[in-house]
């Protein structure tokens, strides 16, 4: 069922049994999987269903610290949320990545992959993916032509990523949500605050506005706040007419620990002879799996190491090497947030890549006629207080303080990348596969600054970790914030650790196992 | 240093090094084989690798002459003819990699024989 907000009378109170906040990857996940269940559900979608930039300007914020995407652009604020501009790469995360490593500070999930692992599986399905299999040897069992490069595997490995259509689940999932007759989709309805009783241990509704001035209030048994991280911890310190500091942020730690993939160019390659290369080169929207390189766990532990993974694609760096938020500016993604009636269908990352560089488009030969490459890193970077989410002075149209980012990177981070890459160019010599260039960036070991075009992939994560203890984390292992009894958080800010694989498929996973919990909390 | 002219592109690649290599293929058991890396020619001109071969100079400026950089790289490669010796020399090549004898030459992860073989293709050429 879908209900226009700005139809509503002012000041309407709407009731049911759970409420999601956010119908992006994470909160249509989980109202897909309460269709047909007894409880009514009650999703509350701030835009509509068209990009709009009246909508987007509430995503608008101030950037204090590293260089970082305008915040408007980003992430996107309607339907489907940022599922409109997602590039659709999907692995999960690794077994070693939910792990204590010792030198990873603050590393360690409360839970293990294992435990994810069936809800991995269905997330496969709901981005379109195909079998839940990310061992290369079975990719390599699918097609002759897919093999790996010789490296020893106690050194360097391959990890695969599959790849999503990408799916849209604005228009992928929009028929089945407005039809399912127990979900309640409220468009146009901004959540402003979450109100706590007076001891701040149990949520006792949520008001929500629209941008014309109507406001209305939610009461429900059970909360999920999933409006992607950075949103999240924004609703969480706003709420704070009964907790100062703001919701679950008793131990300020709402807001901390964002991370994000470094993603930029770290090396080039020369082959030393042709090598069948299927297995590694990505046509866009043709190409079902790809591998990248790793280094093995035994490496990563031997050398304290962050994990963090090398993608290939043909060509050099050339002069001036350009990271992700460099080769698809903003103004390119911003050009589409015009008022819904102007706007062309969003481009995208293929279309974009298209325009930009018609290399990675052409369809990858199964032995590399080329022999040099360029190396593309997606990094964990390790989780950092300092790396934050907190309120700023300006208010949105909705009176909500904007979000200021203070997206913070450790030396651990710099020299990991560094290390990793050297790593791989000595045992790319040791194989015969060819020899790899740093880039002058990475080259002196002394040098802890990032250069202009650091980048990162969008991927907004941890500002609301997931941790056994109150004082280490915002949320328990079932995503319940801690200290209060009926709110629960969805999306990759419950990340306790970043891995390398990019987040979409582990944050539905994890919203799914929460779906799961509640459903059991409802029955009991 | 502007590092495009040197490094070789897919077209350029075989171009370049053509006349490189046969430079390095006239004589026999001189230094001139031995500074004829067998990959460095795919890595960029001459230029380039004589600007590697300094960088490796600068490092190491106690093997700055032709009779000590022959030397060392004829170390344990063995040499007989050079077809023989190109073929000893890669194997020494890849020795160096797994024994961890490598160095990184502006940027380059290259065996300690490839370096070597820069620095010494450097004093004959510059
Ligand atoms: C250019 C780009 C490329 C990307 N590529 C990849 C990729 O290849 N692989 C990958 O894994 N990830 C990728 N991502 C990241 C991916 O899009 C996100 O991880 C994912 O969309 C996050 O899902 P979410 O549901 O947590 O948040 P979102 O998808 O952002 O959804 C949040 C929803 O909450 C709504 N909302 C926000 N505030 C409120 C409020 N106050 N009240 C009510 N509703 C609200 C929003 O309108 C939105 O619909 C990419 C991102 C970008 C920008």
């Amino acid at each position: 069922m879908h209900i226009d907000a700005r139809e509503l009378s002012d000041n309407s109170l709407i009731e049911g049994d759970i409420c999601i906040i956010g119908a992006g990857a994470a909160g249509i996940a989980i109202a897909l999987d309460w269709q047909q269940h007894a409880a009514k559900v009650i999703l509350l979608e701030g835009g509509g269903f068209n990009l709009e930039a009246r909508m987007q300007d509430l995503y608008r914020g101030e950037i204090t610290g590293k260089p970082y995407y305008p915040l408007e652009a980003a992430r996107l604020h309607y339907f489907g949320g940022t599922t409109g501009h997602w590039a659709g790469f999907c692995a999960p995360l690794d077994p070693l990545d939910f792990q204590k490593r010792s030198w990873v500070p603050h590393s360690g999930w409360p839970i293990t992959r294992k435990q994810l692992d069936p809800y991995y599986e269905r997330a496969q399905q709901l981005v379109e993916l195909g079998p839940y299999q990310y061992d290369p040897s079975y990719w390599e069992q699918q097609d002759p032509d897919i093999t790996r490069l010789p490296y020893s595997p106690h050194n360097v490995q391959t990890k695969m990523w599959q790849f999503s259509p990408p799916t849209r689940f604005g228009n992928k999932y929009r028929d089945a949500i407005v039809n399912a007759s127990n979900v309640h989709l409220y468009t146009y309805a901004n959540v402003s605050e979450i109100r706590s009783n007076e001891s701040v241990n149990s949520i006792e509704g949520v008001s929500f506005r629209t941008i014309e001035g109507k406001q209305h209030q939610v009461k429900a048994r059970y909360y999920i706040l999933a409006c992607g991280s950075i949103q999240n911890a924004r609703l969480l310190l706003a709420s704070n007419k009964r907790a100062p500091a703001g919701l679950g942020n008793d131990h300020d730690l709402v807001g901390r620990y964002f991370m994000e993939h470094v993603e930029m160019p770290v090396a080039e390659l020369v082959m030393q002879r042709p090598w069948p290369l299927k297995m590694y080169l990505l046509n866009y929207g043709q190409t079902r799996s790809r591998g990248e390189l790793i280094l093995s766990r035994t490496m990563q532990r031997e050398h304290q190491l962050l994990n963090g993974s090398v993608s290939l694609s043909p060509g050099g760096v050339g002069e001036s090497p350009r990271g992700t938020f460099q080769e698809f500016p903003a103004e390119v993604i911003l050009r589409y947030s015009d008022e819904p009636a102007a706007n062309p269908p969003l481009p995208d990352k293929s279309e974009i890549k298209q325009a930009d560089k018609p290399v990675t488009t052409k369809p990858a030969p199964a032995l590399s006629t080329v022999q040099t490459f360029r190396l593309s890193c997606r990094h964990e970077q390790s989780p950092n207080r300092e790396s934050r989410v907190s309120l700023g002075t300006d208010k949105d149209a909705l009176g909500v303080p904007r979000a200021r980012l203070n997206w913070q990177l450790s030396e651990i981070d710099k020299y990991s990348i560094r290390k990793s890459c050297e790593i791989l160019a000595r045992e790319t010599g040791r194989s015969g596969i060819g020899r790899i260039k740093l880039l002058d960036w990475l080259i002196d070991t002394s040098d802890k600054e990032w250069p202009e075009f650091l980048s990162g992939g969008w991927h907004h994560m941890g500002t609301t970790r997931m941790h056994d203890h109150p004082k280490q984390g915002v949320v328990d292992s079932d995503s319940k914030i801690h200290g209060i009894a009926n709110l629960f958080v969805a999306g990759a800010s419950v990340f306790t650790t970043a891995g390398c694989a990019n987040p979409t498929l582990t944050l539905i996973a994890t919203s799914l196992r929460l779906s799961e919990h509640l459903k059991q909390q409802l029955k009991s | 240093m502007n590092r495009r002219r040197f490094l070789i592109s897919t077209t350029g690649l075989l171009a370049v090094s053509q006349p490189l290599l046969a430079s390095f293929s006239t004589t026999t058991l001189d230094p001139a084989t031995l500074a004829g890396p067998e990959l460095l020619s795919f890595l960029g001109d001459r230029e380039y690798i004589v600007a590697l071969g300094q960088c490796y100079l600068q490092q190491f400026p106690h093997e700055a002459s032709i009779t000590t950089l022959s030397s060392k790289i004829r170390q344990q490669a063995g040499s007989s003819n050079t077809h023989n010796e190109s073929k000893q020399i890669a194997r020494k090549v890849a020795r160096d990699f797994a024994n961890d004898e490598t160095i990184l030459l502006n940027g380059w992860m290259l065996s300690r024989t490839e370096a070597r073989q820069a620095a010494l293709f450097s004093l004959l050429h510059s």
